[in-house]
């Protein structure tokens, strides 16, 4: 019961948002007005199931092909993560600057429901759709603002998710096939399937589209800054997630899958570090943020990548990426509504910039931090596992160079919203003290997570110095990097440097897509041609097959010289000979 | 189709028969300006009939049969049977004429020959009751025959000259199949006498097969091309783009139900009923069948990519989308003929819903080309979402209904050990993708001078958008298309029933 009220009221409301469309206008203005203004409420029922429910599967035999849901380790933190941050989000939207808030709240409510639909599937007919329901709402909230950049931005974030469908309903057809209907079998059916390679191939990319994989991230930098800023937070925090919860769901973490957790921390430490960079020469605060998440979702992706490839360490693996993905989402989503909140809320400067800060150290995990537990469960699940893609250094001592890389990027980050203009106007008090909160509280709940969760069930001593140098030095040698930086171009002679002051104009955002753009501009041109020429042929042939002769032309002519008697007077003459003949013949046979 | 079903004589099809055939007579004799007279027989004849399917569903589910049957030249008998397949689809053309008996009359509210068109509109529907119901192949073959004759005036409605292009075409390769059909059905029955169709193949077929083999698939070949035509398999798909010159509410019909669901349902017919799935597969007409059908499935798709014509773009995915049903039909898999029987339903309803909404966007907008479409969706929201609705259907996406077809036919695909028809399916939904999207796209995107014309022209004088009799059942169908994805797994859904039908094949 609890199921369908948590999953049955925001879809009630945006089925009462779209009825506004025939009721009369002063009343359906006052429910749009009532829903986008109160539309946090949407998430509440979620919220309370995601506490009273136990982890019992429950299933709908009727609906779709069967569905069915459950509250597993992976399911309930990622759950609440989605609640807190869509109820956020949804609270942040009417003061977001979009001119039809009742709109975007529908959408955000619609994407609520599929995106904790995909944490809680129990089947992969559930998962599917759920996972496809969400793509196809976020590009409403991509295009949200109707401009030109937006429009852009939801071309590319709609082609990338139509090529990521394919293969993953590809996927999603040969588990199925393996027999891995339900998800707590596909793991297994998946490592026995003979088409185990293939499917591994179609999973990484399809989700890999939704987890900003390099080279498959291109719609991240375009479609964050283009979306309204409460659902950039939900896009970043928690949609880009359902791609981890596939990965979780459907790789066969229990065999020893090398050569893929090869490939897989090969692309992951690609993004987590070739981001950073890339992020840095950007001027768009949401632009940087969103390098960020690429960058942090390949650390996500390199825990992936163990797991795959260690069968021992798996299970502690996934604990981790949950309990990272469910502090990463939280943080990253503090940092983007902070955007909003710096621009327009009434709080003054200070505890803004302060909260926000705490967000960022978060992402870096420096100690006392929800990042801080998230990194040393990372960490320590990885353990000693080595790889050839991170040089036959041990993969732990690697990870922390992410953390150096999200210093610098939120320095930048920090540098380019100090210079952005405030225009502060009353706003909720409650509304900005549960985004505060959002802030400080998740190190507890990341802490708990980590303690309680076998089999990792390691969290780092609070005070431990060991610890603390371990995890604070990517902290400081970002810092000093970053107050270096500062420092040389501030220099005269860098004063037109486009690098030392980036305007996000060396590198434009989504890097690669402008090259990918071309490419399928052309691929599209010389696909038309070949349309064009294959009409052609076909027309050539049509005008060949036609009769150079009418048939009925020509049947006239017969007709006509038929009628002549000297023709027709022979035909017969001649049929009645043949008749004759034959009857000579044959007369008697019968 | 269950094999222990009980068989009732009953004069039940033939009335379902009537229920169509009794207005039809009376319609044509109706002046023009009779409008409530029409109007109210076609309505009557509708629902009637939609009462009879409602009534018999729950009788055949259990597995009883209705069977009517008449002399009709010595030896051969005219044979009626409500079995669980024929039932299957009666339910769909009786339910899409319903709602396209109403479009219809809001269609042509004031146009000429409205009693020529309501004439022939009821005979084409007696026509597919007719195909559906056939017990036998010679009965089959009747109605097979009739509804060409009776949709060439309906093309050609318009009576303009591409009209009358599109219509001749179209005749041509309808009465082609025909005679390709009518060598087929005699020189089977010359060989083996009149055939009933059984669940599981035809014993007297499966022993000429096993005899004569070569005669067989020859025949098998024959009627599979006869069928082919009207399903607008490639190379015999030609007349499908040139037939979409017919009004809308046509076009909904021939490529919803009537004569495209024909040839798929002759398919089907064919191969499971009459050859059976193991016969046919032994003489190789199966594998031919799947390989004709996926590249139709893909060329169809490539084709529409190009077409700026709405109606035309949507003449080449019914090509595309048929296929599926073909495609279904020649893999020996529980699965997939189980995704064939309900794509024939699922496709009906969403590619009725698409026609409907073009009709809709060419009367009320005046728009018939993808280019001009731009901004509809703020004018029409409801047709526009409607529109949508199908067209992310077709594409097949959860949870509509085109998912649910999709999906089983992927996997009985794997099933049957072809694994190219997951490709095949993939490709498909990239490029279906790839050109509905664009429409889609275009619909809601505000227009460039949106704000100045909102300013200017104040509150809408209309509170619809369109004429209801078109609106409606343009939003019921598309309701429908979510109703039968979200609910597939209900008792007497398209899919359970499909599932309960494609088991009779494997007994």
């Amino acid at each position: 019961m609890i199921w369908w009220i948590a999953a049955g009221w925001p879809l009630l409301l945006v089925a009462s948002l779209m009825a506004s469309g025939v009721v009369p206008r002063s009343t359906a203005e006052r429910l749009r007005d009532r829903v986008s203004r109160f539309g946090w409420l949407a998430v509440v029922p979620a919220g309370i199931l995601c506490v009273t429910a136990d982890s019992e599967t429950v299933t709908v035999a009727w609906m779709l092909l069967g569905t069915s849901v459950a509250l597993d380790d992976i399911a309930r933190p990622l759950l609440a993560m989605a609640v807190v941050l869509y109820g956020l989000a949804l609270s942040f939207i009417p003061r977001s600057g979009t001119e039809r808030p009742a709109l975007l709240s529908g959408l955000v409510m619609v994407c609520f429901v599929a995106n904790a639909g995909v944490f809680v599937a129990a089947d992969l007919i559930t998962f599917y759709l759920c996972f496809t329901v969400m793509s196809f709402a976020g590009y409403g909230l991509v295009v949200h603002s109707g401009s030109g950049s937006a429009r852009r931005a939801g071309r590319i974030y709609l082609v990338m998710t139509v090529l990521g469908e394919g293969a993953v309903l590809s996927a999603m057809v040969l588990v199925a096939r393996a027999g891995g209907m339900r998800l707590n079998e596909s793991a297994a059916a998946v490592a026995a399937s003979p088409d185990r390679d293939l499917i591994i191939g179609l999973l990484l990319v399809g989700f890999g589209v939704k987890a900003g994989t390099v080279p498959l991230h291109v719609w991240l930098p375009l479609a964050h800054p283009a979306a309204p800023t409460p659902a950039s937070a939900v896009l970043s925090g928690a949609m880009i997630k359902a791609g981890l919860v596939g990965w979780l769901r459907f790789l066969p973490f229990g065999e020893s899958e090398v050569g893929w957790g090869t490939a897989f921390v090969a692309l992951a430490l690609l993004g987590g570090f070739l981001a950073v960079p890339v992020g840095l020469l950007q001027d768009d605060p949401k632009v940087i943020l969103a390098y960020s998440s690429i960058s942090q979702m390949g650390f996500l992706a390199a825990l992936v990548g163990v797991a795959l490839a260690i069968p021992e360490v798996a299970p502690a693996c996934a604990i981790a990426a949950v309990i990272y993905a469910v502090h990463h989402g939280l943080a990253k989503g503090v940092l983007f509504l902070g955007v909003q909140m710096w621009d327009v809320e009434r709080w003054r400067r200070w505890p803004v910039a302060v909260l926000m800060t705490l967000a960022g150290l978060s992402v870096i995990g420096a100690p006392l931090t929800s990042g801080y537990v998230a990194k040393y469960g990372a960490k320590e699940a990885v353990g000693a596992a080595t790889f050839p893609a991170s040089g036959g250094i041990a993969l732990a001592e690697v990870l922390p160079w992410v953390g150096l890389g999200s210093t610098l990027l939120l320095a930048r980050f920090a540098v380019v919203m100090w210079r952005r203009d405030r225009a502060p106007s009353p706003t909720p008090v409650t509304r900005d003290t549960a985004w505060a909160s959002a802030a400080v509280v998740p190190v507890a709940a990341a802490g708990w997570l980590a303690a309680s969760h076998e089999p990792l069930s390691s969290r780092p001593g609070w005070f431990d110095p060991g610890t603390w140098w371990a995890q604070g030095w990517p902290l400081l040698a970002g810092l000093a990097l970053a107050v270096a930086a500062a420092l040389t171009a501030r220099r005269p002679r860098w004063n037109d440097s486009r690098i030392a002051h980036p305007h996000g104009d060396v590198v434009p955002p989504g890097d690669v897509v402008t090259l990918e753009e071309r490419l399928v501009r052309s691929a599209g041109k010389g696909l038309r041609a070949i349309l064009h020429r294959l009409e052609r042929l076909a027309a050539g042939v049509r005008s060949r097959l036609a009769p150079p002769v009418s048939l009925v032309a020509a049947v006239g002519r017969v007709q006509r010289s038929l009628g002549a008697w000297e023709v027709s007077g022979a035909v017969l003459l001649i049929l009645i000979a043949v008749a004759i003949g034959w009857a000579a013949v044959n007369g008697g046979a019968t | 189709m269950t094999p222990e079903a009980s068989v009732d004589y009953s004069i039940v099809p033939l009335l379902m028969l009537l229920t169509s055939l009794i207005p039809a007579g009376i319609i044509f004799c109706l002046r023009e300006d009779q409008v409530r007279w029409r109007t109210t027989l076609n309505l009557a004849g509708a629902l009637a009939k939609v009462g009879f399917v409602v009534a018999l569903i729950p009788p055949v589910v259990a597995g009883d049969k209705l069977r009517a049957s008449m002399p009709w030249v010595p030896g051969v008998d005219l044979v009626l049977v409500t079995d669980a397949f024929s039932l299957f689809f009666v339910a769909l053309s009786a339910g899409l004429w319903l709602v396209t008996t109403i479009y219809a009359i809001g269609y042509l509210e004031g146009a000429p020959n409205r009693s020529r068109f309501f004439g022939f509109f009821s005979l084409c529907v007696t026509a597919t009751t007719g195909i559906a119901l056939a017990g036998n192949l010679i009965t089959f073959l009747l109605f097979f025959e009739m509804l060409t004759l009776v949709t060439y005036p309906l093309v050609a409605h318009r009576g303009t000259k591409d009209a009358l292009d599109g219509a001749r075409t179209y005749l041509a390769y309808t009465l082609g199949g025909g005679v390709v059909l009518l060598a087929g059905v005699v020189w089977l029955t010359v060989l083996v006498g009149p055939v009933e169709f059984t669940a599981g193949g035809v014993e007297a077929v499966a022993e000429l097969a096993a005899d004569r083999p070569g005669v067989t698939t020859a025949i098998g070949a024959l009627l599979l091309i006869g069928m082919s035509v009207k399903a607008a398999i490639v190379p015999l798909h030609g007349w499908l783009p040139v037939a979409m010159v017919a009004p809308a509410p046509v076009s909904a019909l021939l490529h919803a139900v009537a004569v495209v669901k024909a040839g798929a349902f002759g398919i089907v017919r064919v191969v499971h009923d009459l050859f059976g799935l193991s016969v046919a597969g032994d003489l190789g007409l199966l594998p031919v069948l799947a390989a004709f059908a996926g590249f139709t499935i893909v060329y169809g798709s490539i084709r529409a990519l190009a077409q700026d014509d709405l109606k035309k773009r949507l003449a080449y995915s019914t090509i595309s989308q048929l296929s599926y049903v073909a495609l279904g039909a020649a893999l020996v898999a529980p699965l997939a003929t189980a995704g064939a029987l309900v794509h024939i339903v699922h496709q009906g309803m969403m590619k009725i819903t698409l026609f409907f909404c073009a009709g809709l966007f060419a009367e009320v907008q005046g728009i018939s080309k993808i280019s001009q479409l731009t901004g509809v969706g703020r004018r029409m929201p409801l047709t526009a979402a409607a529109f949508t609705v199908g067209s992310l259907g077709m594409i097949g996406l959860p949870p509509l209904a085109g998912f649910v077809s999709k999906w089983p036919l992927a996997l009985g695909g794997l099933d049957a050990g072809t694994a190219w028809v997951l490709p095949v399916l993939i490709v498909s939904t990239l490029l279906n993708a790839a050109y509905f999207l664009p429409v889609v796209y275009a619909l809601w995107r505000p227009e460039p001078d949106e704000q100045a014309t909102a300013a200017s022209a104040g509150p809408p004088r209309r509170r619809l958008e369109a004429p209801a009799a078109l609106l409606w059942p343009a939003v019921v169908t598309a309701a429908m298309v979510l109703f039968m994805g979200v609910a597939a797994g209900w008792t007497y859904s398209p899919w359970s029933l499909a599932e309960m039908i494609a088991e009779g094949s494997y007994r």
